[in-house]
């Protein structure tokens, strides 16, 4: 199944659901008010500096992935998110051949206390999974929001509790995003949605990379 | 939340003042003005209040600084120091304070990564008890601390929980309870103890005591580990430790039973104190695992 295919198929199931599409419209709302993803990292600018842990305890660095090569950084939210989890098993999908093309997919999550190793393990064993602990990089990107009421009530509700998973007071999200990243540091192609059910391409990705 | 907006905002909430906080920005004050305005669009409520010549936050504002401030934090965290401004010559400390006995070692891997990836890094590492260690935290003596969840901490430090520590008995070898699996309270009655020099131990020494009628020792190790192994080994009495606490040979350790005897092992950090590129990569690397509770075994 491809991942359009497996989007359609989760949003399907929770179209019927008033109090999601309520939530997800709230979303939508509130990063189209203020211009919030204006300032978003876009093409033609360099990805930020940064040193974060992967999901096994080891520090990846940007300059350390550019000098073995290009590179896509995807934002996902965390192991409760079905979109997430699918868009990730995408991105194992394609590991191979982004590792033969000689680039790195990584995989960004603002969960903590091996909740990124499950979900690694579970998902994506063939991706590096960082972790983005108080979303220092995806505030950097431009691509952080702090969570809507009827949204955070609804994960609530779920009993899906962002602050402990995070390890944060707020309850903050990343914009899912994937953005590529050529040897030079510079983004050369964006995948930026405030629709949270819709995520790039594993083949766009891959072209980008080659 | 776009960082500019971030940044102009925290201007204006410290100098309460357009004109100030733009200079500080480098910015025009039409500029700044609507940067905010587009916070306050996507936050959902008004963040300055503007009377007559007063500017002041809102409630809502008071209410959306700590979060605020955080972003900014974890942006300029995020970096690692290698390039650009946050470019730093000379050491780089790491100044972590423990919990007396916690085991050391199980932070080894979290140490190595980072001493492999920052330059001139001055790794400092201090053994004291909780409530001195919050206290060298607040007075900036320590970046991070290791530290049983026993009393409540002040609300400046930030605090994540990492595992849970149960306790051990240690015992010298040869000892009849070392046959045991693990040692219930009551098995202690008549044992002589040695004074605890883990305030996890102390604490869970005096609701024992309070059940089962516990002999103290006539010695005392002071405030060193390897001094309380010694004694154990020696034969003196028994000893109250947290579980996986460094010993050498000549003594066993067995986990003590009995319901209560764990307490959370926090993370501390001060709120909102900037940290350089070591203390940053430390505290993730800790957050961002799950900790197998230590014991003899590891």
């Amino acid at each position: 199944m491809t991942l359009e295919a497996r989007l359609a198929a989760e949003r399907a199931k929770r179209a019927g659901n008033l109090r999601m599409q309520a939530a997800l419209g709230e979303v939508l709302a509130t990063l189209a008010r203020g211009g919030a993803l204006d300032g978003a990292l876009a093409t033609e600018e360099r990805f930020p500096d940064f040193l974060l842990p992967d999901a096994e305890g080891r520090l990846v660095s940007r300059d350390a992935l550019l000098a073995r090569g290009p590179f896509s950084v995807t934002f996902l939210r965390g192991g409760w998110c079905p979109y997430c989890v699918a868009m990730l098993e995408a991105l194992d999908g394609i590991a191979g051949q982004a590792g033969a093309a000689g680039a790195a997919l990584l995989a960004v999550t603002p969960e903590t206390g091996g909740l990124p190793l499950d979900m690694k393990r579970a998902h994506a064993p063939g991706v590096t999974m960082l972790v983005d602990v108080d979303s220092g990089l995806a505030a950097s990107c431009g691509v952080l929001y702090r969570v809507p009421g009827v949204y955070r009530d609804l994960l609530a509700g779920h009993d899906i509790d962002l602050a402990t998973r995070q390890g944060t007071p707020d309850w903050i999200l990343p914009v899912p995003a994937t953005f590529v990243v050529t040897r030079d540091g510079v983004v050369t192609w964006r995948h930026l949605d405030a629709n949270f059910t819709r995520r790039a391409e594993p083949e766009d990705i891959l072209r980008a990379l080659a | 939340m776009d960082l500019t907006q971030i940044r102009y905002f925290l201007a204006l909430a410290e100098t309460l003042n357009f004109t100030r906080a733009a200079d500080r920005c480098n910015v025009t004050q039409p500029a700044l003005t609507r940067a905010v305005q587009r916070l306050e669009e996507e936050l959902g409520g008004a963040l300055i209040l503007r009377e007559r010549a007063l500017t002041q936050l809102t409630e809502f504002g008071r209410a959306m600084l700590p979060l605020l401030r955080q972003t900014s934090e974890a942006a300029e965290a995020v970096r690692s120091g290698a390039t650009g401004f946050a470019r730093r010559d000379g050491p780089v400390p790491l100044r972590i304070g423990l919990e007396r006995c916690l085991p050391v070692r199980t932070l080894l891997p979290l140490l190595r990564e980072v001493a492999a990836h920052i330059h001139q890094l001055e790794l400092i590492l201090a053994e004291d008890a909780p409530d001195a260690l919050a206290e060298a935290l607040l007075a900036g003596a320590l970046d991070v601390a290791l530290l049983p969840g026993m009393a409540p901490l002040p609300d400046r430090l930030s605090r994540w929980p990492l595992w849970t520590q149960g306790l051990a008995v240690l015992l010298p070898e040869g000892h009849p309870l070392a046959e045991r699996a693990e040692v219930p309270a009551e098995a202690l009655r008549g044992e002589a103890l040695l004074p605890c020099v883990s305030a996890a131990a102390a604490a869970a020494f005096a609701r024992i005591g309070e059940a089962v009628p516990l002999r103290r020792a006539a010695h005392a190790a002071g405030s060193s580990m390897g001094a309380l192994d010694a004694l154990v080994a020696l034969g003196l009495g028994l000893a109250l430790v947290p579980a996986g606490a460094p010993h050498g040979a000549g003594c066993v350790e067995r986990p003590l039973a009995g319901e209560g005897m764990a307490l959370p092992v926090l993370l501390a950090v001060p709120a909102g104190r900037p940290m350089n590129p070591a203390v940053a990569a430390f505290v993730k690397l800790a957050r961002a695992r799950r900790w197998d509770a230590p014991s003899e075994a590891s």
